[in-house]
């Protein structure tokens, strides 16, 4: 100590390693290296810019021709016409009636409509009611068959009787596990977690069950909010889903699925099975139409199958898969093609 | 207190920590929002590339199934992977085909879609539709979480620097302040001190001069004590020599006369000579004694060269006299209390040579300097154990006189080594040999 000063830490600073500045570098350093890993960061963001892709539409003319357009019938639309109509179809050809059709997988109502205003189909078959922007005036829409709306369970269950509030519960969700109280089948697996498996939202089963049975919007809307959801965009994979989930049911087209062989349950409601039979008697609540639509351009060439699924064969085969022959080939109108609930009702054939 | 700042322990800690605490603040609120920015940036790319496969396998098993017409039922698809996008909060996907847009979900030119808000990832369909997916995962979740961090780790990061910079410094001011504070005290107990020391030295000084006083008196007193029992043993000798003396030599003298001149009885006369030629001789000696009648007259040297002569002539000693320097001889100045000291350490040394040493030969130095006399005494005789025989053989009256000069006297001897004897006696003012 010289002159009251303290010398703690030694002589001054000058004299000694400058420690400080050994530090500051320190700093300088992580400041580099976390600035290099925000540059990282950011030019790996930066690298992130939005796809260069073309900004037109995919225009479904640019698809290659299917097959040969002139020796093949090429038929195809709604996912639950395919398999009865391929029924039908194999049901004529037995007969003996030569037929060259492709039934392609289904593509929906409006699909096949578009690709029957695009040559890229012969002959499109419908679930639906045509809307009005689909109508063209060239359209022949020919009727053959009505199919029960159903609903389908995992044949695992063995259902085979439900009421209609049992039913109305597994839609509200009150029933949550299997069997649904009583008139369960006498061999129900108890304790399966019932799961309701939903269509899309423009599946022509589903708008059949909003329009005829007002509950079920409310319990599908309701379905459609729940975080497990399971929603199911064609035929086949509806009909596998369900085979496959413990404790499923859903609303399928049951003449699609006895057409297709699918091992699912229908179970009766209220002591109606939803078949050929309930159809012709009026018991079933729940049904749909089935049309093939061709236009001026197809109507010469689709003419062999349009007889077809009117003949007396088709409409046997028909009937045995659960669907109800109808109709008779009739020029196309606005709102007179295939109906559901329309005024008047197509009429139905004599199995 | 004046201070340096470079020396002040605060102000030198505050420089090390600062950069401390900067280095810890950003390694810590950096480190981990960055690092984690980068982790869930990986994350969602993976998440991307997944979520694109998953897409493009659902492309390629609608088409394979609806073959060419999947075309037509594009809105299908849409709803799949729209379901998807929503389901995995995907924030665009794109599907593309032929250079056009197959699929796009929500649309293609959406805001949101832009950089730095997206990340797109490529996935491509295996079957015979070729065509890429394009899906974008939002930032949005990366933003807010690096958001979050760098707001914790930050808010950590401010409380850790501030702790590592403001505890270490507000002990260590403390710690100056106290340091300061003993400083003041130490400074305070220092004057304190020096001022007792200073009284101390001055006491100690004036009792030292007082001492040296008192010494200076007391060898003045014992010098002058000396001279007064020299000058009355002087006195008692003179006394004797004319008093005694003479009043023997004329009692003998009239013992003569009467013999002569009254032989009455021949036996008892030279009886009675006998016994004042024995008185005389008794005189004499203790004249010699009392005070040496060659000292005064002939010096130091000439005494001592005579007693020497006197002892050889004896027969039993060999005495060698050296003197240094030559002329002290000369000196009659040495002082008569000196003189006689050293004449009478001398005297008892050779005496003690002669009674017990059994000595052949002995030698006498007297050397004077500046300061001192010396007078060493070194017989060739049997020596003695001086711690048996103490102050026996007269040395306690060779130190005596010594001492009472002020000086000393030192006896080397063991038995059968002879023995030296040694006095230094200092020299009074105005008697160093010329």
């Amino acid at each position: 100590m010289a002159n009251g000063e303290l010398h703690l830490l030694g002589p001054p600073d000058a004299a000694r390693p400058a420690g400080g500045a050994v530090l500051w570098l320190a700093v300088a350093v992580a400041a580099v290296a976390l600035a290099s890993g925000s540059f990282a960061l950011l030019s790996r963001l930066a690298r992130e810019a939005a796809p260069e892709v073309g900004s037109s539409a995919l225009d479904p003319r640019t698809a290659r021709p299917i097959a040969n357009q002139d020796a093949w019938l090429r038929v195809g639309g709604s996912g639950s016409c395919i398999a009865l109509v391929r029924r039908a179809v194999a049901a004529c050809r037995a007969a003996g009636q030569p037929l060259a059709v492709v039934v392609h997988e289904g593509i929906g109502s409006g699909g096949g409509l578009a690709a029957l205003a695009d040559g890229a189909l012969d002959v499109a078959l419908v679930s639906r009611p045509l809307k009005q922007a689909e109508i063209k005036n060239d359209l022949l829409i020919v009727p053959y068959a009505r199919s029960p709306v159903a609903l389908a369970i995992q044949p695992e269950l063995e259902v085979e009787d439900l009421s209609l509030p049992q039913v109305e519960a597994l839609l509200a969700g009150t029933a949550l596990q299997w069997p649904v109280g009583r008139g369960a089948g006498p061999a129900t697996r108890d304790g399966q977690t019932a799961q309701w498996l939903l269509r899309e939202h423009g599946d022509s089963s589903h708008e059949v069950l909003r329009a005829r049975w007002r509950p079920f919007a409310a319990y599908e809307a309701a379905a459609r909010q729940s975080p497990q959801a399971q929603v199911l965009f064609h035929d086949r994979t509806m009909h596998a889903t369900l085979q496959a989930t413990p404790g499923a049911f859903g609303w399928v087209d049951a003449a699609a699925v006895r057409a297709e062989g699918v091992p699912l349950a229908l179970p009766k409601i209220d002591g109606v099975a939803p078949d050929s039979e309930a159809l012709a008697q009026s018991r079933w609540p729940w049904w749909k139409d089935q049309a093939a639509v061709t236009n001026g351009r197809s109507r010469a060439k689709s003419m062999p199958l349009l007889q077809c699924l009117s003949s007396d064969v088709a409409g046997k085969a028909m009937f045995a898969a659960g669907a109800l022959p109808i109709g008779a080939a009739i020029d196309a109108q606005p709102g007179q093609g295939p109906t559901q609930g329309h005024p008047a009702p197509l009429p139905v054939r004599a199995p | 207190m004046p201070t340096r700042p470079d020396l002040q322990p605060s102000a030198v800690l505050g420089r090390h920590l600062l950069p401390l605490a900067v280095l810890v603040w950003a390694l810590v609120a950096g480190v981990a929002p960055l690092g984690q920015g980068l982790l869930q940036l990986a994350e969602l790319e993976d998440r991307g590339d997944r979520l694109a496969a998953r897409v493009a396998a659902l492309v390629d098993r609608e088409t394979t199934w609806q073959a060419q017409l999947w075309r037509y039922d594009t809105q299908k698809l849409r709803e799949q992977i729209e379901l998807l996008r929503a389901t995995e909060g995907l924030a665009a996907v794109l599907v593309e085909h032929a250079g056009s847009v197959a699929v796009a979900v929500p649309s293609p030119d959406a805001a949101a879609l832009q950089a730095p808000q997206v990340i797109w990832r490529l996935g491509a369909t295996r079957g015979a539709v070729p065509a890429r997916v394009h899906v974008a995962v939002a930032l949005a979740p990366l933003w807010q979480r690096m958001a979050w961090l760098a707001a914790l780790f930050g808010a950590l990061a401010s409380s850790l620097a501030a702790l590592l910079y403001w505890l270490p410094l507000r002990t260590v001011r403390s710690a100056e302040r106290r340091i300061r504070e003993l400083v003041v005290e130490l400074q305070n107990s220092k004057g304190e001190l020096q001022g007792l020391a200073d009284t101390l030295e001055q006491r100690v000084a004036e009792r030292s001069a007082q001492l040296a006083r008192a010494a200076e008196q007391l060898r003045e007193l014992t010098a002058r004590s000396a001279r007064l029992q020299e000058d009355e043993r002087r006195s008692i000798a003179r006394d004797l020599h004319d008093g005694i003396g003479q009043t023997l030599t004329a009692l003998r003298l009239q013992l003569q006369a009467r013999t002569a001149k009254y032989p009455v009885d021949d036996r008892d006369l030279p009886l009675l000579l006998g016994l004042v030629d024995q008185a005389l001789d008794e005189t004499r000696r203790a004249v010699r004694r009392l005070a040496p009648p060659l000292l005064a007259e002939l010096g130091l040297v000439a005494a001592v060269r005579q007693m020497a002569d006197a002892l050889m002539a004896r027969g039993q000693l060999t005495i060698e006299l050296a003197v240094e320097p030559a002329d002290l001889a000369n000196n009659h100045g040495l002082g008569a209390a000196l003189d006689l000291a050293c004449f009478r350490i001398v005297q008892e040394a050779l005496t003690n040579a002669a009674r017990h040493s059994r000595a052949s030969e002995v030698e006498v130095t007297l050397r004077a300097d500046a300061q001192h006399l010396h007078c060493e005494i070194h017989d060739n005789g049997c020596g003695f154990d001086p711690a048996q025989v103490l102050d026996g053989h007269g040395l306690a009256g060779m130190r005596e006189r010594a001492a009472l000069l002020g000086g000393e006297l030192q006896v080397a001897t063991s038995p059968g080594q002879g023995c030296r004897v040694t006095a230094r006696l200092p020299l009074s003012p105005g008697t160093a040999p010329r």
